[in-house]
């Protein structure tokens, strides 16, 4: 079985590592980003990854505009993106649905949840 | 403090410099700007009518300039903003005491909602009430929850906090502003508090962890009590979007937070029997809430 690759996007390195660490090694390939800019430049030079797990509030480009301008990536309008936040409001989550995400988690979160959105992914 | 008002604005550093200038001016304020060595020693300075002094480093000649600023009537004593990188140290803290803090990092919209405030307020107090205090309470006790467990009910004091020293061994803060209100939320953890939080995050509660891994870490901890508060305070009608966490070992040093309000600290600690990484009662969440607009110019 192919491994998905997958690209986790947070600015705090502990949430990056915490949902590394999630992931069945057997079934993922990991690339990291720390925010919506590193993530962009990382996903123009990968058409492989197919699923992105990404925070909303970060520094330089925040998560909401990352899931705007991936669509601009020829490779990656259809890319899976998965929205972990610990911004939990109704609007916020309406715009996450608008921008055609196709799944989110509000932090703090334990594995099961996570497990649960990727089976219906991958 | 209108559109009209004339600023001073000290900053060492050009491009930030440049970039305050650029701002108000965009906005219409009537701006001059300073380096440190230029505004201690130029003695034509003239009057303005607020002045927000960025403090890159704590060195005399900064002190000089603020005690300049106010005592030569440059500008209004209350109307002196710092916009500083925290902790203080107590030298410090003694200094800056009587001029308004404004903590990096934080955006310049940020600012101008502060330097705007007291001209605007209706009533500057924020009314720390009991649904309000609830509220808080309620996402400290699901943060708590998830990573501590269920079982461990927690208790809380709420008060106002009388001075500005941390106890703790680390703290993070948020800066938030919406319509209505702004402010900042700041969480101070003990070491073995926070090492057990951390650790539970990862699902590993006996993992090793260096002060470094702990340190990074509690910038997310309190995003996520941010994230919990902007949906909780926002259902009891204080709406805001929170910003990006900054983080500084606490341990004896001052923080000012931004804002004209007193500060709100939720001290909190288990119930019931305390676990080893609950040795002292020095955890907890300060918040400083300000209305920006009364409910009258709302209608308005």
């Amino acid at each position: 079985m192919s491994k998905t690759k997958c690209l986790i996007v947070d600015d705090q390195k502990v949430m990056r590592n915490m949902i590394k660490k999630m992931l069945d090694p057997e079934k993922f390939d990991i690339v990291e980003a720390s925010n919506g800019k590193e993530a962009l430049d990382v996903l123009g030079g990968d058409a492989d990854i197919s699923l992105v797990i990404s925070d909303i509030n970060m520094p330089v480009m925040d998560g909401l505009e990352l899931l705007d301008r991936r669509k601009e990536l020829k490779h990656h309008q259809n890319t899976d993106f998965v929205v972990i936040t610990s911004i939990r409001t109704d609007s916020a989550i309406q715009q996450v649905q608008e921008k055609g995400a196709a799944g989110w988690l509000t932090k703090p979160f334990k594995k099961e949840q996570l497990d649960e959105i990727l089976r219906l992914l991958v | 403090m209108n559109y009209s008002s004339k600023i001073l604005i000290i900053n060492d550093d050009v491009e930030s410099g440049n970039a305050y200038l650029g701002f108000f001016e965009s906005r219409g304020y009537n701006c001059k700007i300073y380096d440190i060595h230029s505004a201690l020693t130029d003695k034509g300075i003239l009057k303005f009518d607020l002045a927000i002094v960025d403090l890159t480093n704590y060195s005399k000649k900064v002190f000089q300039l603020l005690k300049k600023l106010g005592s030569k009537k440059v500008v209004p004593k209350d109307r002196i903003y710092v916009v500083y990188a925290p902790p203080i140290r107590k030298s410090c803290s003694d200094i800056v005491k009587n001029f308004k803090m404004l903590p990096k990092p934080m955006t310049l919209e940020h600012i101008e909602r502060n330097i705007l405030a007291p001209a605007q307020v209706f009533s500057p107090r924020v009314e720390y009430d009991e649904p309000l205090i609830d509220a808080v309470k309620s996402c400290l006790a699901e943060f708590l929850g998830h990573y501590l467990g269920e079982e461990t009910v927690m208790e809380f004091k709420a008060s106002i906090k009388k001075d500005h020293k941390l106890d703790s061994y680390a703290s993070s803060y948020l800066p938030f502003t919406g319509d209505e209100v702004y402010g900042t939320m700041l969480l101070n953890l003990e070491k073995p508090t926070l090492h057990k939080v951390v650790a539970e995050m990862y699902g590993d509660s006996e993992m090793e962890l260096s002060d470094e891994e702990l340190f990074e870490s509690i910038g997310e901890l309190i995003n996520q009590v941010g994230g919990m508060a902007m949906d909780v305070l926002g259902k009891a009608g204080y709406t805001f979007w929170i910003g990006l966490p900054n983080s500084f070992i606490s341990n004896n040093r001052y923080f000012y937070h931004s804002g004209i309000n007193q500060v709100l600290s939720i001290e909190f600690h288990p119930k019931d029997k305390k676990p080893s990484f609950f040795n002292k009662t020095v955890n907890s969440l300060e918040i400083c809430l300000n209305r920006s607009r009364s409910s009258k110019e709302k209608a308005s």
